[in-house]
């Protein structure tokens, strides 16, 4: 394939990626946004979001779209769920005190990630996609007739992968409307900005951290479920989402919801890109590193507040 | 005899953004004077006292201490030079001992002769009364006490410049007059700078009075002439 | 000889004793221990007496450890020289990070940390030619040989590791008592406090993690020539999280803590592998427990209630 052709087969794939880590980084960030605490566990949630679609359509047998759709509702509702425990019983009898939060959220993710070891087992099991009709994207070329248009071969997509493009902007233009359209948004984001005086005007906080919690762990478990038709549920696959959502909340700033969303755009678009073109592996090299020398020399990211 | 100048600053100011904290501040302290730097809340004295020890940066203007031009020079540097500072906010080790607290304030100064440790720990701590609860964990103790620990920290360092931020707060008056006693000793081999609310101490200790406001000085002098000073009254009372 | 020297000196008899006492597999063992203990005392020189929770020490393990390696491996540099390599590697490379990470404090601390282990890790998978990658290497016997003594020898190998772990047992212990030692422990306590009392506290952060560092090297540098592999999951994530685990059990902020949280882990984790392949599963459960009731550790909760002259 030539260069032209395959920058845009390596840029739709990148947007694929992209549409899921900008959910799954949203929910990291919404967490430290409100809450100021960084939960290192946060990509098990998204495994589990996987693996919890995976049981639902296996039980589920009948068509798939179906199995899909409940999974699609099911597996963030229980991830949310099972979030809103951790929070009660753990992070909330350590005040939410950062340090002492991460090397707990560390034994949560360990937790989380060997159970399900023992459970769901080390074999990675794929989710049959709703819906998967392959569509050839056409390429142009000049000729002596003028501009020319083909289809190269190995130039297409899934009309599932576009799906999980709309999917991821209709739950982000959702979460926005949330944040600052409703009264729910209000809430969340007095406590995001002034805990004490927040609690003085009779805000539950406790109950909005809990609620935080769940939602984030919740907006990752749906990231999960999209792209589990294109990648397969494994029990190690948090990993990566970890890595790449803190690298997006970082940079985009911690705290900045509109930070996240423009450097997971950026991260996932240039992830896909690399990763096509050179090697996955280098791919995650640079990224790690830009992580580290962000938080090094500019540590309000490119939105955000500071980190203490 | 002309007093030698400690510490003096040249047009020193501090803001905040578009805040003020500190206008173009002359401060001139001789050696061997008690000052007391005194204002209302929010004059600017503890912002101004931060800049003198290096906490927080001037935004414009020179400090000079012991003749020389300290206002790059990091705190622990100054620390180093010979001035201390006991912190507004009570600010001591809390998990550790009262005799470590004043080892740590201590050892600097004592790098060849690290076996005197415990006899200048000792020492300190009887200056301030607190020998006999060497041993306890610091943050147990009353909080005068902690106060008074702050200032054997400070003594320990055998400075040049001791400097105290509000001292007396939360002190009963029997520790007050204690603590009067123990500055005027204290005097004798150290200059003093107090930030201090209470005016009793004030009269008590000063030799000269710095009155801040709004950033600014707008007094200076004797107890005598501040207390007649009408700019002085209309700042406290409000005029 | 204070109770303090004479209670660590003891802890050396005892475990040169138990190389005539202990079956083979228990010895075998607490070789490996004595070399983790190591790692776990370089940690807790940075987390438990300064205060720096570093999410990424694995990176100093593995410099030791590829250094003394590839030395061996890829120059033919025999196994004493390789080893100081090791060292000298990882002195280096804790100074560069140092240098670089301790611009950031607590979270971005601890998020920085674990960026550059991650770093280290996947360039160690990258150059898979140079280090063979995930799959690692072995380090030949007839090459793990210090002046004619054959180390691949369990009894040779356990009085190696026990001659560098005390070494180090009492390296800490001299500093801690020493001068340096308090003032670490007062940037830990209350740093603004320790600056004002005219203390750099840039300085000895980076000197302790400079000695952390390098300490750390010498464990992996260790462990590679005494155990004869060398590999990448020695710089995955679960390595930097297990020298935390094995201080905060056995009590961050002590000497004797490091060494009795990781004998017990590695006990622990050795005893529920026989039931599962989840091992990391106790790690985390351990941790949780650890941070939620019993933040003083082992060691730590023994020198509150009884023997408050614990170093």
């Amino acid at each position: 394939m030539e260069f032209g052709p395959h920058l845009i087969l390596a840029m739709l794939e990148g947007l694929v990626q992209a549409s899921v880590l900008t959910l799954t980084a949203l929910g990291l960030s919404l967490v430290f946004g409100v809450m100021r605490v960084v939960n290192v566990a946060h990509g098990e949630f998204f495994m589990l979001g996987a693996v919890f679609a995976y049981a639902i359509t296996d039980w589920l047998t009948g068509s798939a779209a179906v199995g899909f759709l409940a999974a699609l509702i099911i597996a963030p509702l229980l991830v949310a769920a099972l979030a809103v425990v951790c929070d009660r019983m753990i992070l909330r009898r350590l005040d939410y005190d950062p340090e002492r939060t991460i090397v707990a959220t560390i034994g949560i993710l360990y937790v989380l990630q060997q159970v399900t070891l023992m459970t769901y087992g080390p074999d990675a099991h794929p989710v049959t996609p709703p819906f998967n009709q392959r569509l050839a994207i056409p390429w142009f070329e000049f000729t002596d007739t003028g501009l020319e248009f083909y289809f190269p071969w190995g130039l297409s997509t899934t009309s599932y992968k576009l799906f999980v493009i709309a999917a991821a902007c209709v739950a982000g233009l959702g979460i926005w409307i949330l944040m600052a359209r409703s009264k729910l948004g209000l809430i969340l984001r007095a406590t995001q900005l002034d805990r004490e005086t927040a609690q003085a005007f009779g805000i539950p906080v406790e109950r909005v951290y809990a609620f935080v919690f769940g939602l984030g762990a919740a907006i990752a478990a749906l990231g999960a479920v999209l792209v589990v038709p294109i990648q397969q549920a494994h029990y190690l696959m948090g990993g990566d989402p970890l890595l790449l959502s803190f690298i997006v909340v970082i940079i985009g700033g911690l705290g900045s919801l509109r930070g996240t969303v423009v450097a997971a755009i950026l991260i996932g678009m240039s992830n896909g890109v690399i990763s096509v073109f050179f090697t996955p592996t280098l791919a995650k090299i640079l990224a790690t590193l830009l992580v580290a020398f962000v938080l090094v020399y500019r540590p309000a990211g490119l939105f955000g507040t500071k980190v203490a | 005899m002309v007093a030698v100048s400690l510490l003096s600053t040249q047009s020193v100011s501090r803001h905040f953004g578009g805040l003020i904290a500190v206008q173009n501040v002359d401060f001139d302290l001789p050696k061997g004077e008690i000052r007391a730097l005194i204002g209302p809340n929010g004059a600017g004295k503890t912002t101004f006292v931060s800049m003198l020890c290096g906490r927080i940066p001037v935004s414009s203007g020179r400090i000079m201490f012991q003749g020389q031009d300290v206002t790059q020079l990091p705190a622990h540097k100054r620390i180093q030079q010979g001035m201390a500072y006991t912190f507004q906010i009570t600010s001591i080790f809390a998990e550790l001992s009262v005799y470590e607290n004043v080892a740590l304030a201590v050892q600097p100064r004592l790098s060849n002769a690290i076996n005197k440790l415990a006899q200048e720990v000792e020492t300190a701590l009887t200056r301030v009364g607190l020998q006999a609860y060497s041993e306890r964990t610091a943050g147990d103790m009353a909080y005068g006490h902690q106060r008074l620990l702050e200032v054997a920290m400070g003594l320990g360092q055998s400075p040049q410049l001791l400097i105290l931020d509000e001292p007396t707060q939360g002190l009963s008056d029997a520790e007050v007059d204690d603590f009067i006693t123990l500055i005027k000793e204290v005097a004798e081999t150290t200059t003093v700078l107090l930030i201090e609310h209470n005016i009793n101490v004030v009269m008590a200790l000063a030799d000269r009075i710095t009155v801040m406001n709004f950033g600014e000085i707008i007094a200076e002098g004797s107890p005598e002439e501040i207390r007649q000073n009408d700019a002085v009254q209309t700042a406290y009372l409000g005029g | 000889m204070s109770r303090e020297l004479s209670l660590h000196l003891s802890l050396i008899t005892l475990l040169f004793a138990l190389h005539f006492i202990l079956p083979e597999y228990h010895h075998g063992n607490l070789a490996r221990v004595m070399v983790l203990a190591v790692y776990a005392m370089a940690y807790n020189v940075m987390f438990g007496y300064t205060g720096l929770l570093s999410l990424g020490h694995a990176m100093f393990f593995c410099a030791g450890m590829y250094g003394m390696g590839l030395s061996m491996r890829l120059y033919e540099i025999s196994a004493g020289p390789a080893f100081v390599i090791g060292l000298g590697v990882s002195a280096v490379f804790a100074l560069l990070i140092g240098l670089l990470a301790l611009r950031t404090i607590g979270v971005g601390f601890m998020i920085v940390t674990l960026m550059f282990s991650q770093a280290i890790f996947l360039t160690i998978l990258y150059f898979n030619p140079i280090t063979r990658g995930d799959e690692g290497f072995v380090i030949p016997q007839a090459a793990r040989q210090i002046a004619d003594i054959d180390l691949s020898d369990s009894g040779n190998r356990y009085f190696a590791a026990l001659i560098l772990f005390s070494i180090c047992l009492l390296a800490v212990l001299k500093l801690v008592r020493a001068p340096t030692g308090r003032v670490l422990i007062a940037i830990r306590e209350n740093e603004e406090r320790a600056k004002m009392l005219g203390y750099d506290i840039w300085a000895h952060k980076l000197g302790a993690v400079v000695m952390s560092g390098t300490m750390a090297g010498a464990a992996g540098a260790a462990y590679g020539l005494l155990f004869g592999t060398v590999g990448a999951s020695f710089a995955e994530v679960p390595f930097s999280i297990l020298p935390l685990l094995y201080v905060l059990l056995g009590g961050p902020g002590t000497v004797i803590g490091p060494f009795v949280g990781t004998l017990f882990m590695f006990y622990l984790r050795d005893l529920s592998s026989a039931l599962t392949d989840a091992h990391m599963l106790v790690a985390g459960v351990v941790l949780i427990l650890l941070t939620l009731y019993a933040r003083r550790g082992i060691m730590g909760l023994i020198r509150e209630k009884w023997l408050k002259w614990l170093p």
